[in-house]
């Protein structure tokens, strides 16, 4: 009587163990099934060059050339007007808007942003004391944002 | 029993093993298609070629805005040249590149000049429908104008189209 109990539990044992592995299997091929195709899906070709380009060398290149635009007959361009803060900022971004609107209009949604603390840091006098040249140091182009400009002195 | 449950281990471990492999192999060999930063790079070349500090440089148009530089003398002024060794099939289609360059003066009659090197069989993709439709397999062409001012303080919109094909070493 013992030895039957113990033969028929030892082959419950066996079947139970012998489930357990085929279930094991199936859950181990189902993980390795989902990681593979999570791997395919994130191996295909990757693209580089959204976040390559800090900033647009060409639009960089076009708010310079804005800048020295001549203004005047007498030759004045916008940068010296800017320094001397005689130019309001509504008819720089005006100017801006006119200009960048045109070219870029389908590309970029461009308002010329001048920041007020940016200019006014460095008046005039300093310009004439120190002989500073500015120039524009920080450019930061939002695609439809605008593009941003910050006028900085080269010391 | 036990040689029953040992072999089956070892078909465990294969398969676990194999599906490791293929998944490396899936992730790490796919291509990086680099064509969109390659043609940035070309075009920022071409801009720094033609223009500085907001001025176009000097050689490049006339008073008269006649454009100077052309097809012929573009690779020499520009220091740039569209060779590919690792595309060596490509010269017998025209090469990998193809750039255009048009300058729009401004003024009461408008001003016009343009060139174009490389591979002319490949303008077709610098359309602005096909920019805009987009194809992963299809070359990838970058067109930007920008604002410019000559000697003569004339106003200019220059717009650069740079194409890079190399499809077959960046698409999968």
């Amino acid at each position: 009587m013992f030895n039957n109990k113990f033969l028929i539990d030892n082959k419950r044992g066996q079947i139970s163990d012998t489930i357990m592995w085929f279930v094991a299997t199936f859950v181990i091929i189902l993980i390795l099934g989902a990681t593979i195709y999570v791997a395919s899906v994130f191996g295909s070709t990757k693209y580089g060059g959204n976040n390559f380009f800090r900033g647009d060398r060409l639009i960089e290149k076009s708010i310079f050339a804005f800048l020295i635009t001549p203004l005047n007959e007498s030759g004045e361009i916008l940068f010296q007007q800017l320094a001397d803060g005689s130019q309001s900022d509504e008819v720089i971004q005006l100017a801006g808007e006119n200009l960048f609107n045109q070219m870029y209009g389908n590309k970029y949604s461009v308002s010329f942003d001048v920041k007020n603390s940016e200019v006014t840091k460095f008046t005039y006098l300093e310009i004439i004391g120190t002989n500073v040249e500015y120039f524009v140091r920080g450019i930061e182009i939002l695609p439809e944002k605008g593009v941003e400009v910050t006028l900085r002195n080269l010391i | 029993m036990d040689k029953t449950i040992s072999v089956y281990w070892f078909v465990i471990l294969f398969i676990t093993a194999g599906a490791v492999a293929y998944m490396v192999v899936a992730f790490y060999g796919a291509p990086y298609d680099v064509r969109k930063i390659e043609a940035g790079v070309l075009r920022d070349a071409i801009a720094e070629c033609l223009s500085n500090g907001g001025y176009l440089k000097e050689g490049i148009i006339s008073n008269e805005s006649k454009l100077f530089i052309n097809s012929n003398n573009f690779f020499d002024n520009c220091s740039i040249n569209f060779k590919t060794p690792d595309f060596a099939e490509s010269v017998s289609t025209g090469g990998e590149y193809y750039v255009e360059v048009e300058i729009i003066g401004e003024g009461d009659k408008l001003d016009k000049g343009s060139f174009e090197v490389g591979n002319i069989n490949l303008r077709e993709f610098c359309s602005d429908e096909l920019i805009e439709k987009g194809s992963r397999i299809n070359p990838v062409c970058l067109k930007t104008s920008f604002y410019v001012l000559d000697s003569w303080n004339k106003k200019y919109i220059l717009t650069i189209s740079a194409l890079v094909r190399k499809t077959e070493k960046n698409v999968q």
